[in-house]
This record gives structure tokens, sequence and C-alpha cells, in this order.
């Protein structure tokens, strides 16, 4: 069974649509994250962007030190940064082939038996039309975003977590 | 009087579909029909684009299947350079196709149908979905999320990405592949193939429970029309067009797909903005025919892999000729996912498989070109006439899922007959209807992955605008 590439590491998953405006700002954080010189001390981060959340990330989920989920959001005061602790959840989304940050714990969980810690970073964005450029108040805030993200990582460097009830 | 009962939405897709149940007097299904609510527009605000631009833009009509979009659009390219592209590039697109066909009948059977079939269609709601499918069967739900993910793999080890890239040209491929991307697709090979065996094993205990589905569903004469190769085998990106009868009888044999207007004419209805293909010398709407996966196994006269011919075999044994009822769809899927498998370990072997020579350089020679695939859910063409300069002048794209558009009509019509009843409706009812929808897998799918949690209101009302009955979710 071929392993799939998922380091022991605090889990970065950017979503969004990169053709919609502000929907893209994830994607630049996690350019930001990418681009940042290795520190000691920094704890070690796993990348990954998408379109979607999909069933198939849930084995690299269960396997993670914790999980940042960054997502651009339609309310509050544009370029707002809002870090928000998850639990695993079914909640409504009809979709199957995308899921919420909560559904995908609770695949991780159901399915390879650990859903590990978990936060959505959103960013509350001005501007959802066509485009690839971000809004000037969004841009602002994405060093914000960036040192929210490695403060969570930090938070959860220590030794593996305790697991989660069995599925 | 009549009455007329309205599902709407159905499901949400890139578009919307909305069912029309019409009742006579007695309270009766007399009519069905399978409306898609929405316009994309896609060959209109194609004209004025290059042809090189095509397959990125026909790409993003779906994110389920842009690769066969993007390699039709391809072939229609190639058709407008006149030229033969190198065989390492054949044989690339051949891969990435057979990835993307196993990925797309994966979703459609683990993600969307399984969870009708497992937990029963008048299970509840809130259950019958893939989180009800884990908490019944986490091995099956695993095994299906890691077997389209094999698929994806081949998608993004090929082209780079998994959803709209931009890897197939007119004329080849943009960059051969290398040996890492090769091992990675194979490492998988023995994981999906017993993934698949074990499925059509459990799934041919399983169909014992569902004979009144399958009698149904969609069980009906019908054409069926599907690619073939030269000797009449099962073909997915080239080859010639056959059509069948009901009773398996091959009614037009080797017909060109450059020239499919010869055979395939299209019929407009004011209710819906998806068209009604239609064989031509059948007329409209007599000239049904479907296509997709049981089509294709109709249409072929073996598959070409051992192991997928041997379940050929015994699938033939469903019906007297051709195979008729929609339900069906389900098991031809997976006879498909394993013909996948094998033709993906051989291409995986053949010793040319890393040749760098994967792209044909060309001007434009013609000004007319089609390109024609089978898509996981049916034949598809698209047409481009070009003027000077290769920008597009006029554009028609037949999907796969409005070559089955009256097919899909009829299989409603009938579940409906046969489950509604009176002036009271039940929820299991609409999840039928559209569990008959599904087994088509249509490209209208996005919606039917809702599946008994879309927003669907159903009222049953008099011609006189009294509400009788009401079923509704979300």
């Amino acid at each position: 069974m071929p392993m799939l590439d998922c380091p022991d590491a605090v889990l970065v998953i950017a979503w969004g649509n990169p053709l919609r405006e502000d929907d893209a700002v994830a994607w630049h954080v996690l350019e930001g994250l990418r681009s940042l010189k290795p520190r000691p001390g920094r704890p070690a981060l796993h990348l990954r962007h998408a379109h979607q959340l999909a069933p198939e990330m849930a084995e690299c989920v269960s396997k993670a030190q914790g999980v940042v989920f960054i997502d651009a959001r339609r309310d509050g005061v544009p370029g707002e940064v809002r870090c928000e602790e998850i639990a695993p959840s079914a909640g409504s989304n009809p979709l199957a082939h995308s899921l919420s940050p909560q559904a995908l714990l609770l695949y991780a969980e159901q399915l390879y038996g650990r859903a590990p810690r978990a936060v959505v970073l959103s960013i509350a964005g001005e501007r959802f039309g066509m485009g690839e450029e971000l809004s000037p108040v969004v841009r602002r805030a994405l060093p914000r975003a960036i040192r929210a993200v490695i403060r969570q990582a930090r938070a959860w460097a220590q030794p593996s977590p305790q697991p989660s009830r069995p599925a | 009087m009549g009455q007329r009962i309205v599902i709407d939405p159905v499901t949400r897709i890139e578009g919307h579909a909305k069912i029309t149940l019409l009742l006579d007097d007695q309270g009766e299904v007399s009519d069905a029909r399978f409306h898609v609510v929405e316009f994309r527009g896609f060959e209109k605000f194609c004209e004025g684009r290059s042809f090189r631009e095509m397959p990125g833009i026909t790409s993003r009509i779906c994110g389920i299947c842009p690769v066969s979009h993007m390699l039709t659009s391809a072939k229609a390219g190639d058709e407008l350079l006149a030229v033969e592209i190198p065989e390492g590039a054949v044989r690339l697109r051949r891969l990435l196709h057979y990835g993307q066909i196993l990925q797309s009948h994966a979703l459609s059977f683990f993600h969307l149908s399984s969870p009708d079939f497992l937990l029963g269609h008048d299970s509840d709601p809130a259950k019958r979905n893939v989180m009800g499918l884990i908490a019944a069967n986490p091995d099956v739900a695993r095994r299906g999320i890691r077997l389209r993910q094999f698929g994806q793999e081949v998608i993004q080890t090929l082209a780079g990405t998994k959803i709209h890239s931009t890897w197939v040209m007119p004329g080849g491929v943009d960059e051969p592949l290398t040996a890492a991307g090769r091992d990675r697709i194979q490492a998988w090979l023995p994981e999906a193939k017993e993934t698949i065996e074990k499925t059509l094993t459990f799934w041919k205990r399983e169909m014992d429970r569902h004979q009144d589905e399958a009698r149904v569903f969609g069980n009906f004469p019908s054409l069926f029309m599907g690619l073939v190769t030269p000797d009449g085998g099962l073909e997915h990106y080239d080859g010639k067009i056959r059509f069948v009868d009901a009773t398996g009888t091959i009614v037009a044999d080797q017909l060109s797909t450059q020239k499919f207007q010869d055979y395939i004419g299209e019929a407009v209805e004011p209710w819906t903005y998806l068209k009604f293909p239609y064989y031509k010398p059948l007329g409209y709407p007599g000239g049904m025919y479907r296509v997709g996966p049981l089509a294709r196994l109709n249409v072929a006269s073996h598959c070409g892999t051992p192991l997928a011919d041997r379940e050929l075999a015994e699938f033939r044994q469903l019906g007297r000729g051709a195979v008729l009822s929609a339900f069906h769809y389900h098991y031809a899927r997976l006879i498909e996912i394993l013909y996948c498998v094998e033709r993906i370990e051989e291409i995986l072997g053949h010793p040319d498989l890393l040749t760098p020579q994967v792209l044909a350089f060309a001007r434009r020679n013609r000004y007319e070109g089609v390109g024609c695939c089978e898509a996981p859910r049916g034949t598809l063409f698209h047409h481009y006439k070009v003027k000077q300069g290769g920008l597009i002048s006029w554009a028609n794209l037949i999907i796969a899922t409005g070559q089955n558009n009256l097919a899909m009509n009829q299989t409603v019509l009938q579940i409906a007959r046969h489950y509604v009843k009176g002036d009271k409706l039940k929820e299991g009812m609409l999840n039928r209807v559209e569990a008959g929808i599904r087994a088509y897998d249509p490209c209208l799918s996005c919606s039917t992955h809702a599946y008994g949690e879309m927003p669907l209101r159903v009222e049953l009302v008099a011609a006189d605008g009294t509400v009788l009955d009401t079923v509704g979710r979300g």
C-alpha cells in the first residue's frame, strides 16, 4: 500500500478559489509561509493548498501534530484575522466530495482513528469578484495571518497529543 | 382533473435541475420531465478564442471530469493542425484518461450511490450519506476513498494538478513522464486491483437485494452508442462509433467521429436547456440512445484485458442481448474501473513509456475539426470551426449527459409510475427518483452529491392551486 507524504508536523491547509480575489487569501498566506527562512525553534510545517477539502486528505490529517485550516470569510471587518478551535463534526454540508474542516476531522477520526487538534484561521475578505488580486486591506493582513499560523504551531509543539476516541 | 408535482431543485450542480410529475385524474403519473434550468453558454463565449486555448477553457466545464474535456478538445485541435501526434503522447493521454475514468467512477459508486445501497432508499436522510456509510462499513468507505485517490494521483503525476491542467494540448502533451512518476503510479496498482476485485464481489452479492430497482430503474429498450476499436473491442480514447439495439444487434458500425452530424441530430424542447441528441435514421424521439458505461459494455464485443473480460462475460447474463436496466450502470462502472487498472498496468510496462517525443508542432491546416472521447459518463464530442488565425468562429459540444437526456426522462417516468401513488408523497419516493438519475451519473450530478439533504420541495397542487400535500427537506 503506497504511503502518502504525511510528515509528522503541523499540517497547514489553505483552500479557496485563486480566481475570486480575496477568496485566494489563504494561498497567499501559504506562499508567505513557504518563503520563510528556516529558523531554530520554528516548528515544522507541512503546507498544502486545495480548491476544496476532499475526503482523500483525511489520512494525512489523521497523522498530523495539528491542523491549521486557512480560508477567507465573508463576514467581519475586512482584514480581520480570526483563529478558532474546531472539533470533528458532520455539519450540514451535503456535498460528498467537498467537506468542511469539521467534517474532514470527522473523516480522519472515523476512518483512521484519530482527529488531531485543529483551528480555522480565517481572514475577512472585502471583494469576492472575478480577479487574481487581493484587496489592499486583505493584502495588509497577510503578515498578521502568517504570524498567527506560526504562533499556533508553536503552541502545539510538544510530544504526541492524546489520541481521540477510537473509531 | 390533472395534477402536477414539481421537484425543484432536484440537486445543485454547475446548474440546477428539476423534475415535474404530471398526474392524471386517477392520481397516476402520466408524464415526467427532467428539466435542466441553467444555461452555461460555453459554446458561445468561446467564439473568438484561439483553438489552442480551448482545452484549458473547456476543462472548466466540470470539476469532476475536466480531463475528458481537455482530451476531447485537444483532439479537435489535433484535427485542426492535421497532425498525427507521437505515439508517446497517445500513450500518455490514454494513461491520463484511464486515471480520470477510474477516479470518476469511484466517486460515483462509493461517494454518491453506495449510501443508497448499503443504508437503503428509505433510511433517514440525515444518515444516508458518506458518514452513514463510514459508520456502517468503514472498510468499504476507506477503500473507496483510496481508490479514487489513486485515479487522482495518476492525473496529478502526469498533468501536474488534479483538475484544470494545461498539460494536454493540440499536438500532444506538454511534458513526458518521469521514471519517478511511473514508479509512483505503479506502487498503487496492487491495492487498486484488490479493492476493485473485492468491490465487484461485494456488488454481485448486493445486487440480489436490489431486484426491484433493477426492474424499474430505466429498464426499457433503447439503442446504445459508444466507441469501439477496429475489431469491436472496448475503447475510450480513439476508435469509431458503434450503435447496437436492445437485442445487442449491431445497427451501425465503424462510423467516423468526424462525421457525427450525419448520424446524430439534436432536438430542443422549451422546458429545458439540455438538448436532446438522437440517432438520425430513427428520428426524434424514436432515435433515443444511451451512452456511458452500460452502453460501452453493450456495444463492445470484448474488453481486451483478461480480468475485465471475465467480468464482462458474467455481466452479459443480466440481459438477452443488451443489458437494459440503468441500475446496472453501477455494475458496468465497476467493470470499467477494473479495465482501467489493467490498462494502466499495461501502459506502465511499455518500453518507450518515458520517451521525450510527446509533442508535434504544426500550424493550423484545417478550418474544421472534431474531437471525440469516451468521458466517464459517455461519448463526448467537441466540434470547432475556426477562421484565419485559428480563432474559434463556431463551437458545438455534445456532452455525454445530454445524450442520455431522453433516457433519463423516460427513467424518471418509469420510477415515478412505480412509486408515486395518489395524493400522498413520501421522502423515499424522492430519493428513488434521484437515485434513478444518479445511476446515469450525469454531469449534472454535482447536484445529486447532496443525497437526501438537498433543499428539495415537492408539492402536490390541485388544478385550483390548492396544495394537497408537501414533502420537503432542507
